[in-house]
């Protein structure tokens, strides 16, 4: 009868081994895994590089057509860069029209205007003369009636009433037009 | 033997760890790089496509504009909103809207300034700018109404500032107003268009459905022929051939 009195050392040892074996192994498999990573990210990196320089010829067509189209485009850019402006403008415009028809339709024929400012705030210093008192009473029945004008009239103040050597009759009015346009 | 045996290990254990420290450099050193490159690469490609998609943009919409409208659009918006003082339009409109309202036109004052200045010029690029011009119309009443109205609608864009009335009389009734004068003041205003139009890649803003209406708007605008008087001046070569055969 054999006693073996190293098979536990044996065992030890063997298991020792096969560990190192495995550890060994697994070292070589993810070398080899990383070497394989390492080759599908080159591969990848060349073929996004390869799509850059594609995308970067069509850049450069896509480019020269749009300088050919310069032209075009300068006009494009005048228009829209006026446009901003021009809006604004005609808004202005059409409230000073609104004001400058408003004060027409109130002053009757034969009366003289001294230089009235249109002002877009809506507030209106109107000074003048009319030749007699019928003109005079139609303007102020006109200034009462303001739902016949362009703009309402929300306030009229008569300032002052004056009689010339002439016989002529001056004024001066100040009235605030609602502006809403 | 027994010594054999551990150095074995020993041995063992160091190509362990050698391949350890091999696969810690092939992260560190060789990973490293590539994927650094392939990151650039993907944010190139990205900024590329970004690029790419703004330009097909503008190239399709600049394809798509209408080359005969916008050449149209481009001169009407010169002579109703010009890009410089429209001081010989400006004359022009006036003395012919007066015409056509048979009302008398005269007494002009208008202070144009510079006409053009380089320095000026790049100052005012994109800077909306009027131009203040005083002129008198004589008629009646009525006409006087209409041709205030008409010049809301007359090229180059005016608008008006100060207005006085004054009624002319007859001298021997002097109750009866004869004529009214119409002394207007008005700002028409230029604004110079931008000089350059920026990078390629920058993007050409579209006209919506406003901006339509408001170009629509500008073809309501009369604009009346800059009549200049054509008239021969100076020295006349008397010898010339086609006076010769008059002679």
């Amino acid at each position: 009868m054999d006693i073996n009195l190293y098979s536990k050392k044996i065992r030890k040892i063997n298991k020792k081994q096969k560990l190192i074996i495995l550890l060994t192994r697994s070292l070589l498999a993810w070398l080899i895994f990383l070497g394989a990573v390492m080759l599908s990210i080159t591969a990848y990196s060349l073929m996004v590089n390869k799509k850059n320089l594609k995308l970067d010829g069509q850049i450069k067509i896509a480019k020269e057509r749009i300088e050919n189209l310069s032209d075009v485009e300068s006009k494009q850019v005048y228009l829209t860069g006026k446009l901003k402006t021009f809006e604004g403008l005609i808004k202005s415009q059409e409230i000073h029209n609104a004001v400058i028809e408003t004060v027409f339709s109130l002053i009757p024929d034969g009366t003289a205007i001294n230089g009235f400012q249109v002002e877009t705030t809506g507030e209106i210093s109107l000074s003048g003369s009319v030749p007699n008192y019928q003109t005079l009473n139609l303007l102020f029945d006109r200034v009462q009636d303001s739902r016949a004008y362009k703009l309402g009239i929300t306030k009229a103040v008569v300032n002052s009433i004056s009689l010339g050597k002439d016989g002529s009759l001056s004024f001066d009015l100040t009235i605030s037009l609602d502006i809403k346009v | 033997m027994n010594r054999s045996k551990s150095s074995f290990n020993i041995l063992k254990q160091k190509k362990l760890v050698l391949f350890f420290l091999a696969g810690l450099l092939l992260s560190f050193i060789v990973f490293g790089p590539v994927i650094s490159k392939l990151k650039l690469r993907l944010d190139t490609n990205k900024s590329l496509k970004a690029d790419q998609a703004k330009l097909n943009i503008k190239l399709e919409f600049l394809e798509g504009i209408d080359k005969v409208l916008i050449d149209k659009r481009v001169k009407k918006m010169e002579t109703v909103f010009p890009s410089k003082k429209p001081v010989v339009a400006l004359l022009g409109s006036l003395s012919q809207l007066s015409k056509n309202h048979n009302l008398s036109f005269g007494k002009i004052t208008l202070r144009p300034g510079v006409l053009s200045s380089e320095s000026e010029e790049k100052d005012l690029v994109g800077e909306l700018k009027d131009l203040k011009f005083g002129f008198q119309v004589v008629g009646d009443f009525d006409t006087i109404a209409l041709f205030m109205k008409d010049l809301e609608k007359t090229a180059p864009l005016m608008k008006i500032d100060e207005l006085d009335l004054s009624i002319k009389t007859n001298t021997f009734f002097k109750d009866e107003a004869i004529m009214v004068v119409a002394d207007i003041k008005v700002l028409a205003y230029f604004q110079p268009p931008p000089t350059s139009l920026g990078s390629v890649d920058k993007a050409v803003e579209f006209l919506d459905k406003k901006d339509e209406a408001l170009l629509n708007q500008l073809f309501s605008f009369k604009a009346y022929e800059t009549v200049l008087p054509m008239a021969q001046t100076g020295k006349v070569d008397l010898f010339s051939s086609g006076l010769q055969g008059l002679l």
